[in-house]
């Protein structure tokens, strides 16, 4: 009776351990140490940013809002390992919704298989808003995440 | 949470994505901006905006480019550590301190900065239980880099790294927000108070371009505000944010009149006595 009590309570733990596992693929510290040698040589890291999603049925979309100061020359890395392979970026001088918004950068386009990391530079520096698509999945609880690091050129005095 | 529909651009036309056309494959990889012609597609989202501050290293840096001198009694001394009991105190001049550690790296004060960087483990250790930056043994880099302004920015820049990736391992964005306001403050005050001294046409156009980074800062502390715990400091902001009135109306660039350069040195002056507690 004991062991039977056991085995039942191992087994209901196991269900709801499997039930409720939230599988996240978010290693940051690989993610940005491999973004931080897309800033070598020219480039000074200025800021980072690590961004964590649950995929659903549904498209989901985040932003981030980068403040750029005039004048000055910017990279900014990508790096979408364990991301799904229809997960988009765009970079835009709008926010989402804006009926004026133009992007300046499209991950969907320049997508290769087997190519996590992707750089960009604008033209002009000022406010950008990066937009996160994260595509459906059957699998909803799996969370994953996308590291972006910015780089600003240094100029010595 | 609420629910808002995020018109999403796809690409309809790609005018030209311009792969750079270097002479090695780390260069062609980098691709240089042309304008897209998009769609929208419709998304639902139910997610806040995210924020990306600059580091203070580069505030000072461009602020040096555009004059700042070294005065040194205007930054906040390492005594007063052990004034700072809240969290949110710790962390708001955890920021007042990078911020002035970069002001001296900038001006090849290495003593100081390295005085600075104990003071910034002290205060780490406080807020985290942990030393952030603790095995980078940045102390030994910064002395034996005396005199190389440009290797000790290197080091600076490392010591923002550590502190972005334990925020982003740990998920604790909000902490980041406070101290990046602390750091913003400070420089702020570095500035106006160098200003005031030696009147300087560019470093006015540099204080007055960071309307742009205050209508983020006022935003990211808003998102972080949820038990009210931040409402004093969104005040504040707030009130600061008056001075930069038609930053967004003009599409000339911005800049303060001398009376409203006058006010924000005043009220910036006033909100970092209150921060460091002089």
């Amino acid at each position: 009776m004991k062991k039977g009590t056991i085995f039942l309570l191992l087994a209901v733990i196991g269900f709801v351990g499997v039930a409720f596992q939230t599988t996240e693929l978010c290693n940051v510290k690989l993610l940005k140490s491999e973004l931080k040698k897309e800033l070598n040589p020219d480039y000074k890291y200025d800021a980072s940013n690590v961004t964590r999603f649950t995929y659903s049925s549904k498209f989901q979309g985040k932003e981030i809002e980068v403040p750029l100061f005039d004048g000055q020359k910017y990279r900014f890395a990508f790096n979408i390992n364990g991301a799904d392979k229809n997960f988009q970026i765009y970079i835009s001088y709008e926010k989402a919704g804006d009926k004026n918004r133009k992007n300046i950068f499209a991950l969907k386009d320049i997508r290769k298989e087997g190519q996590d990391i992707y750089v960009f530079e604008p033209k002009d520096s000022k406010k950008v808003y990066i937009t996160y698509i994260i595509p459906p999945s059957v699998e909803s609880t799996n969370s994953s995440c996308v590291a972006f690091i910015l780089g600003y050129q240094f100029n010595s005095f | 949470m609420y629910k808002s529909t995020i018109k999403i651009a796809a690409v309809l036309i790609a005018s030209s994505l311009l792969y750079a056309c270097g002479g090695n494959q780390e260069e062609e990889n980098i691709i240089t901006q042309e304008e897209v012609v998009t769609e929208e597609i419709t998304i639902e989202e139910t997610n806040e905006l995210e924020y990306v501050f600059p580091s203070p290293l580069q505030i000072a840096e461009l602020f040096k480019r555009a004059g700042l001198t070294y005065i040194g009694d205007l930054t906040n001394s390492i005594d007063n550590v052990d004034n700072y009991n809240s969290k949110q105190d710790q962390k708001l001049n955890y920021g007042i301190y990078s911020a002035d550690m970069a002001y001296c790296i900038m001006n090849n004060q290495t003593q100081e900065s390295i005085n600075y960087l104990s003071t910034l483990k002290k205060l780490s250790e406080k807020i985290w239980m942990t030393d952030v930056m603790g095995a980078m043994g940045l102390s030994q880099r910064l002395e034996a880099n005396v005199g190389n302004e440009d290797s000790l920015t290197y080091i600076m820049a490392d010591l923002q790294m550590q502190m972005d990736d334990y925020l982003d391992e740990n998920e604790m964005g909000a902490a980041g927000s406070i101290i990046f306001a602390g750091a913003w403050i400070e420089t702020m005050y570095l500035g106006v108070k160098v200003n005031e001294n030696e009147g300087n046409e560019k470093l006015i156009n540099r204080l007055s371009e960071q309307a742009i980074i205050l209508e983020s800062l006022i935003g990211s502390i808003k998102q972080n505000n949820n038990d009210n715990q931040l409402s004093d400091l969104l005040t504040d902001l707030e009130s600061i944010n008056k001075h930069f009135t038609g930053f967004n109306d003009s599409e000339e660039q911005f800049r303060l009149s001398a009376e409203a350069i006058h006010n924000l040195n005043n009220d910036i002056t006033a909100l970092r006595t209150k921060i460091v507690g002089e």
